[in-house]
């Protein structure tokens, strides 16, 4: 007569379910960093009828980000293009150099809420210096804060 | 004398432990998903410069717009006045701004008219959005902005 059978520990095959997490964590890893690269951290204003939509339907876009710097004599700004800070000349040259690549240039504009408004008009008037019809700017789509 | 034992083969037991890996992993996984989706959350509200200004711009163009709002900065009360066709509203809130608007379309002016909206340079960039705000919940799709080109800009 044969012994019965010793008992076996039951394990769950992990390595599969590895694969797909780590396929997934280099996928977020990746697109948060174009996020990131292209979206400075800013406080933008709300508009509830700002519209959530696909960033093919913009076209090309050129993303402006415009902070706000606290100084003693009052609020200045700084113009920042993928993290990089520059002025406004800079800034007129890469509009420029977009325009002559492509006609279909759409300039998002990312500005504080406390903004004066004069740094932000400044950018359009530097789209209509180039060429750049279409400035689009971004908001949060919800109420008024207090 | 002992004898050989008997059981599944002892290679088995040489398989690496992948389950605090996969522990790791997931935090890691939860905290991009949860970073990314705060990132997009955002909409925009889209504009065109008038072509006649461009290239060369800062070109000073007439217009005859259906709707003026003129936004002047304020210290009483804190934040903007809002001035509509050269008349101050008398609550001075976006919401009555969009009031204002839809009583307008619905006594006939064109939702697909210009309108334009000027301010001053110190006022809030939140205001100038809320005032375009009101115009697009107001029915109002083509919306413009008037600029000053004598203003002076600290870049730092």
């Amino acid at each position: 007569m044969q012994p019965p059978p010793r008992p076996t520990g039951v394990t769950i095959n992990l390595a599969s379910m590895v694969d797909v997490t780590m396929c997934l964590m280099i996928f977020f890893m990746l697109t948060t960093h174009m996020v990131k690269n292209e979206n400075s951290t800013i406080d933008l204003p709300n508009a509830l009828s700002a519209k959530d939509v696909e960033k093919k339907d913009l076209g090309e876009r050129f993303v402006v980000n415009i902070r706000s710097l606290e100084r003693a004599d009052g609020i200045a700004a700084t113009y920042v293009v993928q993290e990089k800070p520059m002025t406004l000349v800079d800034l007129e040259e890469r509009l420029r150099s977009e325009r002559l690549r492509t006609s279909d240039v759409n300039c998002v504009i990312r500005a504080d809420r406390d903004l004066p408004y004069k740094y932000v008009q400044a950018v359009m008037l530097v789209c209509a210096k180039v060429g750049v019809q279409k400035v689009t700017f971004s908001a949060v789509p919800r109420g008024d804060r207090p | 004398m002992m004898s050989p034992r008997r059981g599944f083969s002892p290679t088995l037991n040489y398989a690496p432990n992948l389950a605090s890996m996969v522990d790791v992993t997931m935090v890691i996984l939860i905290f991009f998903m949860l970073g990314t989706s705060v990132n997009i959350s955002e909409g925009v509200l889209p504009t065109e410069l008038p072509s006649r200004v461009g290239p060369g711009g800062d070109s000073e163009i007439n217009v005859v717009p259906t709707v003026q709002i003129a936004l002047m900065e304020s210290t009483d009360p804190p934040g903007c006045r809002i001035i509509v066709m050269e008349r101050e509203l008398v609550q001075n809130t976006f919401a009555s701004l969009s009031a204002f608007l839809r009583e307008r379309i619905a006594a006939g002016a064109d939702p697909k008219g210009r309108v334009l909206i000027g301010a001053e340079p110190g006022v809030a960039y939140q205001n100038v959005i809320s005032a375009m705000d009101a115009c697009v919940r107001a029915g109002f799709s083509n919306i413009q902005f008037s600029v000053n080109t004598n203003v002076k800009i600290d870049v730092n």
